[in-house]
């Protein structure tokens, strides 16, 4: 039993006098309880729209989004059903998720009366490394990296069953990512709390995530346990991101190049959306667009996955 | 021989409370046809000494040292000579491309004014040249791009204009600071593909400024790490990502994502600007920090500022 299930959702954006952009064009998607969930992929192929339509924050086109076996429902005027407040968010910019006008014991309050609960503001904030008299003062007082974790105090003194972090580390320090990145997951596994956690650095996803999604130009092109993954990519186009991680090993390896851009979602190429790029893509790949499949635990959306005896994975 | 020689360089900048050292005593040289990486945390310092080269500082800094280019010193250029340099013979590629780019000025404009500046060519030859180093950086359609805007450009396509731009004087020297610190994996491995052709094919010698430990391991050749407006250690790219032998190099290797060792921060944070303590600056943040550590300030020898040396195994 998934606690998150996305089924084929779409969300698409309007624009004044051009067709509208599908950003995100059937994208599946689930988060078992307890687990953690890397998405990648590259900027503008939809990661942080799904991660908005996950958390109610947009209104799907089609498609649907199921939390903890109920549909969630898109944010209106009222206020959330009680259920959904077991889903919490951490945004990419600290800097503009905490309100710069309220103290941090404020914010971080307002989180624990959402559910009866015998801890106390002081009691989270030394669990994310923040001394307790940083309650009395103002987010602009603190760096980038503290400011990090006052969203994580304050998305997990709500007591939430699943968090959805957008890019959390991708505006921190090179030297505060790392730290941000393991306090989150340790704190996640040990209030047993699940995690999406969406980056664009497929490195450091590979090092915290249970599971791994790929995501390319609004739809999950694959899905598999993060070590099969990193070593045998059923996708060229995991292949490829894979490919390009620079490797700090000192051999003087230069990463492989994957030529082009990401196409324009409001014009998806026909076929597999991946096949202009694709290294190994034949003539099929121009006009059908592959189903999802499974091959050796991973769900795959590749042609080369499809029929008969499942090829050997890309290299 | 060696393109660009610094030695002892300085830069003080105005703070709160007077003058305070950013660059404390740094020195490097650039080789022909060679890739240099300046690793560090930000804050370290590594962009302010380059800019430093370039008289880049802001108002109210003082900058000392000598840093030989060309049978010139950098440091005591001044007024025409400084911008004959600057621009022509040492170029430079930023972080944001969208900074470096001017939004409302067509990529032929931003390509040729400073071509025509410092090469005094026509116009008409101005955008030729425009358009073979857009061909060189791998933008389609070249001489359609001139007639193009930045915004119609994507992020890696933007950054590879920076470059073309930086190229377009044929510069000996090349100074990239983080070029691809925005760009997704993809894209920064077709820019690092690109420095490391330029270098081989074009002579061009490249000072890479970036905190990222692979993305030097795979094009630098020579690497120096800055902590706290010091160098810490330097030497060839694959001894010191292999056997790194000052305590935060290690640390910042640790703190990469990679199978063996996992994602181990280095506690703490960097010092500030004027709070710089004593001794080490890094003896606050290292494991093996002894009482001696605290009090001498260590020097590069042999490529190490450590005296303690605690990672080396006898």
């Amino acid at each position: 039993m998934s606690l998150l299930q996305v089924k084929d959702l779409q969300v698409s954006y309007r624009r004044a006098g051009r067709p509208d952009v599908l950003a995100v064009a059937g994208a599946d998607l689930s988060v078992a309880p307890g687990e953690i969930v890397g998405l990648v992929g590259e900027t503008g192929c939809g990661k942080s729209t799904l991660a908005r339509a996950c958390l109610g924050l947009l209104r799907p086109t089609g498609g649907t989004v199921h939390f903890d076996g109920a549909p969630v429902t898109p944010l209106g005027r009222r206020a959330r059903p009680l259920a959904q407040r077991r889903l919490q968010m951490i945004f990419q910019d600290p800097f503009a998720s905490l309100n710069s006008r309220r103290r941090v014991g404020a914010q971080i309050g307002d989180a624990l009366r959402l559910n009866p609960s015998p801890t106390t503001v002081g009691e989270w904030l030394t669990r994310v490394g923040l001394p307790e008299s940083a309650a009395g003062r103002y987010p602009h007082e603190f760096s980038g990296g503290q400011r990090q974790r006052i969203a994580i105090a304050r998305a997990l003194a709500a007591q939430p069953s699943l968090i959805v972090a957008d890019e959390p580390i991708a505006a921190l320090d090179a030297s505060a990512q790392a730290q941000i990145a393991n306090l989150l997951v340790d704190l996640a596994r040990s209030e047993g709390v699940s995690l999406l956690f969406i980056s664009h650095d497929l490195a450091i996803v590979r090092q915290i995530a249970d599971r791994i999604a790929v995501m390319y130009l609004g739809r999950v092109v694959e899905t598999g346990p993060t070590a099969e993954l990193w070593d045998t990519p059923a996708h060229p186009y995991s292949s490829a991101l894979i490919g390009a991680v620079p490797r700090p090993d000192g051999l003087h390896r230069l990463p492989d190049e994957l030529p082009g851009d990401v196409p324009d979602p409001a014009s998806p190429p026909p076929g597999c959306r991946f096949h202009p790029r694709c290294p190994v893509a034949f003539d099929r790949c121009a006009t059908e667009d592959p189903p999802a499949t499974t091959w050796q635990g991973h769900t795959v959306r590749c042609l080369l996955h499809t029929e008969g005896e499942p090829l050997h994975a890309v290299s | 021989m060696s393109v660009l020689d610094v030695s002892d360089l300085r830069v003080l900048l105005p703070a709160a409370d007077g003058l305070q050292p950013a660059v404390d005593g740094v020195g490097f040289t650039v080789g022909e046809r060679e890739i240099v990486g300046v690793a560090g945390e930000s804050g370290s310092g590594k962009t302010i000494s380059m800019l430093a080269l370039l008289g880049l500082t802001p108002p109210g800094a003082r900058v000392t040292g000598s840093a030989g280019f060309g049978g010139q010193d950098l440091l005591a250029l001044k007024g025409k000579a400084l911008r004959d340099v600057r621009g022509r013979s040492i170029a430079v590629v930023f972080q944001d491309p969208m900074t470096s780019l001017h939004p409302m000025l067509t990529i032929g404009r931003q390509l040729t004014e400073h071509v025509r500046h410092h090469l005094g060519v026509s116009k008409r030859a101005a955008l030729d040249r425009a358009a073979e180093l857009l061909d060189l950086v791998r933008i389609p359609d070249p001489k359609g791009a001139l007639g193009r805007y930045p915004h119609q450009f994507s992020g890696g396509m933007r950054q590879r204009i920076a470059i073309a731009m930086a190229l377009g004087c044929s510069p000996d020297l090349l100074i990239a600071d983080e070029p691809t610190t925005a760009l997704d994996v993809t894209v920064q491995a077709g820019i690092l593909r690109l420095l490391d052709r330029l270098r081989t094919e074009n002579g061009l010698s490249i000072i890479l400024i970036t905190h990222d430990l692979g993305v030097l391991s795979s094009v630098a050749d020579r690497l120096y790490v800055y902590y706290a407006g010091r160098i810490v250690e330097a030497g060839p790219t694959s001894n010191i990502i292999q056997q790194p032998r000052h305590p935060y190099t290690q640390g910042l290797l640790n703190a990469l994502p990679r199978a063996e060792s996992g994602l181990t921060p280095i506690g703490g944070t960097p010092p500030s600007l004027g709070a710089v303590p004593a001794g080490c600056a890094f003896h606050p943040r290292c494991a093996f920090a002894e009482a001696s550590c605290t009090v001498d300030r260590p020097e590069l020898v042999d490529g190490l500022a450590c005296p303690i040396n605690p990672l080396v195994s006898s």
